[in-house]
């Protein structure tokens, strides 16, 4: 890596943990996945390959790769040092294994990295071909170089004119990228819609204990109520059938709850009816409590 | 030993004294013909890309009904996968850049199949027992923290590590974390499967080739690129083999490092996975013993780093793990001595296939075979010495071996595909090597009519039509066998209403607002039993402790002192019913974990086994949405 691109590198770095730890929530968002998924494992890669040859596939792998690695081991080491998993702590680990993995080079100049004027003149006689690969450049000069230290490499073969790169990549790319973002669309909102149906649920905590006059609070709640249905009835009856607590239940935009007073050595059943509704729509049974 | 990708110093040494440099695969440099770019794999993209729009549409029918659903799944997925194939197979001397952005948009593209079945959540039961794992490193900031959905998780907690990180890193919810993570692995294993080849075959159209046969390995689409420990752990494996073989090849400490970091990451991550990494590492290693010459003990070096570090954290951390994992070994053992104590006429053995699925997949294995053997037979003919081959050879009859494995048990299937995710691999490399040098299936015939005297043809230059036309078919095959005989089953291939026991299809919002209650009322850690669904719910959105051997307090008629004892026994605290259970049969022919009945049911419970918990008057029933209902049982005393 040029010392140009570690600077740019170390900086992206930097902003990229401001913005985890004080940006707002889409640059926080860019900000973590640079951190999680790229900036250490490209600069991991950087420094641990700079004088071997790694080709663009490789190092295209290496980088998420790396940078995954370097969350599981952080990961180990800050639990392992007493750090509460946040994302302060995970923003240092892998802020700090980039910065320091970017610095190396510097404080550890790569033997043979100085490359003298005669092996840059030699190089650049190959021709972009051999400048091209690492292994033939290491074969020429009869050692390993950092290809960054020598000529840049122009690109391979004449560049496609503009109208014809625009018609044979970048617009059918733009297409696959358009008609995958429409099939993500669609799945996610029928997915939504098929999963969004109203659940109309009664439920109650478990019954407290019962007091000294026999009576036991029962916290009851109706969820999901639908303003089409109502007005809903709660009825409480004993075993026997009757009655002891009959009341309305407003369907509103929260659940209703309330907290019942009913016999304790009595199995109750508690109705949740519908307006115009007979049978309970929904029913809870408390046992009696024992003794 | 020889490396293409990489070539040895006097090979480059020569290499660069001619005036016109040679290319890697031997083919002079054409200028005119080079231009930097992606080739055609941009349009062969997007033409994929309208694969991926009639699956959604086929998806969207299938939530709603609509009949020509599954024809637009399976011509969407047909669209998604052949153009890369055709393209791949058309030009063999493909530049790199085309075939790998061919291999990463496919495997983009598939991976946009799998998130679109369930797009807003996850679904199947493992990924919910990772959303848990993760949410218990989210909120307690400690690795390692009990998890009782998914004890051994707790001892590999590099997926939760990895899903903890993105998400607190951007904020995002656990679900769009796992969603990334597993979408950058199964990426990073696809883009480290095609590095690996590269280096192991010398070919962009190789690499690429193996790529797309891996993509039709009968786990690929759903289990090795859902949220789960394994599809953390597969792209270490992958990136450990492939700097391996750059170590080997005289590439330097550097690779030896990333080989043993890899290593480490993938025994972090899943039991398994790090196992299949110690076993692929020492065929390699044994390969390369067999074949080079002088031998190089130092081949044994790094499955002994692997070796030591998966023992190492196996008895120091997740000791665990070793009776988790004899548990579907045993199974499977058991199968097979009742199969050959003739005692098997009780139960089923197998899990249903249908002759069509055995037709279709078989097909596909025999072509693979014949592929197989070619390669063989090719390879021994030509005196070949290239230990990684040899090893792959040994890894394809490993293949074959395990698909053995599928008609054993109910579990058998299951077992075969999680084989299958490893040994795969090298039976996809040498069909990508019978087909990109257009291997013969039999040796051309001499005057003699005789085929075994023919000298073995070098590879051809020019693309055949019968190569093109029947790889593509081939490999189209293996892709229809692998969503047939994949996951999800056929008869859940499509997204849609509730299922009993249809792992994600039997995710729901009554299941889910009765597991959101359990958590939100009763607080964490109530032993609670249920179907496979209920349990799944209430041990990860519920947050309790899952009780999986219920099935026999559902199958009672009327509840008697042995359901009193067994709920003594199980501590069970609380009991979900869904009452669909009694008007659907289940889809995977058992409602329960456990369940006594598996194989053998042929009608739904009951109303009355359903409903007699109602009758008990010792027990509450405290929820009640109309379709599930919780009951209070007060097992744990």
């Amino acid at each position: 890596v040029t010392a140009r691109r570690a600077a740019v590198l170390a900086a992206l770095t930097v902003a990229a943990g401001a913005t985890v730890l004080a940006g707002p929530r889409p640059a926080a968002v860019a900000g973590g996945l640079l951190l999680a998924f790229a900036l250490p494992g490209t600069a991991l890669t950087a420094v641990l390959f700079r004088r071997r040859d790694l080709s663009g596939v490789e190092r295209a792998v290496l980088a998420p790769a790396l940078s995954l690695a370097t969350l599981v081991v952080g990961g180990l080491v800050l639990n392992a040092l007493g750090v509460r998993l946040a994302a302060g702590p995970w923003a240092g680990a892998a802020g700090g294994v980039t910065l320091v993995a970017l610095a190396l080079p510097v404080v550890l100049p790569a033997r043979g990295a100085g490359v003298t004027e005669a092996e840059r003149a030699a190089a650049a006689a190959l021709g972009p071909a051999v400048l091209a690969q690492p292994a033939l450049i290491r074969a020429a000069l009869g050692r390993p170089v950092p290809a960054d230290a020598l000529p840049a490499v122009p690109a391979a073969g004449p560049a496609l004119p503009p109208g014809r790169w625009l018609a044979r990549q970048a617009l059918p790319l733009a297409v696959a990228a358009a008609v995958l973002a429409g099939a993500g669309w669609l799945s996610y909102r029928t997915a939504r819609e098929a999963y969004d149906v109203p659940v109309t649920a009664l439920s109650a905590a478990p019954s407290g204990p019962m007091d000294a006059a026999g009576l036991r609070t029962v916290t009851v709640t109706a969820s999901g109520l639908v303003a089409a249905d109502g007005p809903y009835t709660l009825v409480v009856s004993g075993s026997d059938g009757a009655e002891t607590d009959r009341r309305g239940v407003a369907a509103g935009a929260t659940a209703w709850t309330a907290a019942l007073v009913m016999p304790g050595r009595d199995r109750m059943t508690v109705g949740l009816y519908r307006a115009g509704d007979t049978d309970p729509y929904r029913t809870l049974f408390v046992a009696a409590a024992g003794d | 030993m020889a490396d293409t990708g990489t070539a040895g110093p006097a090979t480059m040494s020569a290499a660069a004294a001619r005036p016109a440099v040679a290319r890697p695969s031997g083919t002079p440099a054409r200028p005119g013909r080079r231009w930097a770019g992606l080739g055609d794999a941009p349009l062969v993209l997007a033409v994929s890309s309208l694969g991926v729009l009639l699956v959604a549409l086929g998806y969207a029918g299938g939530r709603d009904g609509s009949p020509g659903a599954s024809p637009a799944y399976w011509a969407g997925q047909v669209l998604v996968f052949t153009p890369v194939v055709v393209r791949l197979l058309a030009r063999r001397a493909a530049r790199p850049a085309e075939s790998f952005a061919l291999v990463v948009g496919l495997a983009v593209n598939q991976y946009l199949l799998k998130w679109m079945y369930s797009p807003d959540q996850f679904r199947f039961p493992d990924e919910l027992q990772h959303w848990r794992a993760t949410t218990i490193v989210r909120e307690t900031g400690r690795l390692f923290q009990p998890d009782p959905a998914l004890p051994p998780a707790v001892h590999f907690p590099g997926l939760a590590e990895m899903g903890a990180a993105v998400g607190q890193l951007t904020g995002l919810s656990v679900y769009a974390a796992g969603i990334l993570v597993a979408g950058v692995a199964h990426l990073a294993f696809v883009g480290a499967l095609y590095a690996a080849a590269l280096r192991a075959g010398g070919s962009p159209a190789i690499a690429g080739v193996t790529c797309v046969t891996y993509a039709t390995a009968l786990h690929y689409l759903f289990f090795n690129s859902m949220y789960l420990y394994q599809t953390a752990a597969l792209p270490f494996l992958m990136l450990a083999v492939w700097a391996t073989r750059r170590w080997r090849a005289g590439g330097g400490p550097p690779f030896a490092a990333v080989a043993v970091l890899a290593a480490a990451v993938t025994t972090v991550c899943h039991h398994v996975t790090a196992f299949a990494l110690v076993a692929t590492l020492t065929l390699l290693a044994a390969a390369e013993l067999a074949t080079a010459r002088p031998r190089r003990w130092s081949a044994l070096a790094m499955p002994g780093a692997a070796l030591a570090i998966v023992v190492a954290w196996i008895g120091l951390a997740a000791q665990d793990v070793v009776g988790y994992l004899a548990a579907p070994v045993g199974q499977v053992a058991q199968t097979v001595e009742l199969m050959l104590s003739d005692q098997h006429r009780s139960a089923p053995l197998a899990a249903s296939v249908t002759l069509w699925q055995v037709a279709i997949q078989g097909a596909g294995l025999l072509g693979l075979f014949a592929l197989y053997l070619a390669v063989g037979r090719d390879m021994r003919r030509r005196g070949d010495r290239d230990a990684w081959r040899w090893a792959a050879v040994a890894g394809g009859f490993v293949f074959f071996a395990g698909n053995g494995v599928r008609f054993l048990g109910r579990n058998g299937p299951e077992i075969a595909g999680r084989l299958s995710t490893f040994t795969y691999v090298p039976i996809c490399f040498l069909a990508a090597v019978a087909l990109v040098r257009a291997v013969p299936l039999l040796p051309a015939p001499d005057a003699s009519g005789r085929r075994r005297r023919r000298p073995a043809p070098g590879p051809r230059r020019t693309p055949a039509a019968g190569r093109l036309v029947g790889g593509t078919a081939l490999i189209t095959l293996l892709m229809v066998g692998a969503r047939t005989g994949g996951w999800p089953p056929v008869r859940s291939i499509l997204p849609g209403p509730y299922l009993a026991a249809g792992f994600e299809r039997s995710v729901d919002a009554y299941g889910v607002g009765a597991a959101g209650w359990e958590r939100t009322t009763l607080g964490p850690d109530h032993r609670v039993g249920g179907d496979v669904t209920a349990v799944t719910l209430a041990s990860t959105y519920g947050r309790q402790d899952p009780v999986r051997e219920v099935g026999p307090l559902f199958y009672a008629t009327d509840w008697g002192l042995a359901d009193d004892e067994l709920v003594g026994r199980l501590r069970l605290e609380y009991l979900v019913v869904d009452r669909r259970l009694s008007a659907l049969l289940p889809a995977d022919q058992a409602y329960f974990e456990n369940d006594p009945q598996a194989g053998r049911i042929t009608h739904p419970l009951t109303a009355g086994q359903i409903g007699k918990f109602d009758t008990l008057t010792d027990v509450d029933r405290l929820y009640d949405n109309g379709v599930v209902r919780v009951y209070r049982l007060g097992g744990g005393g």
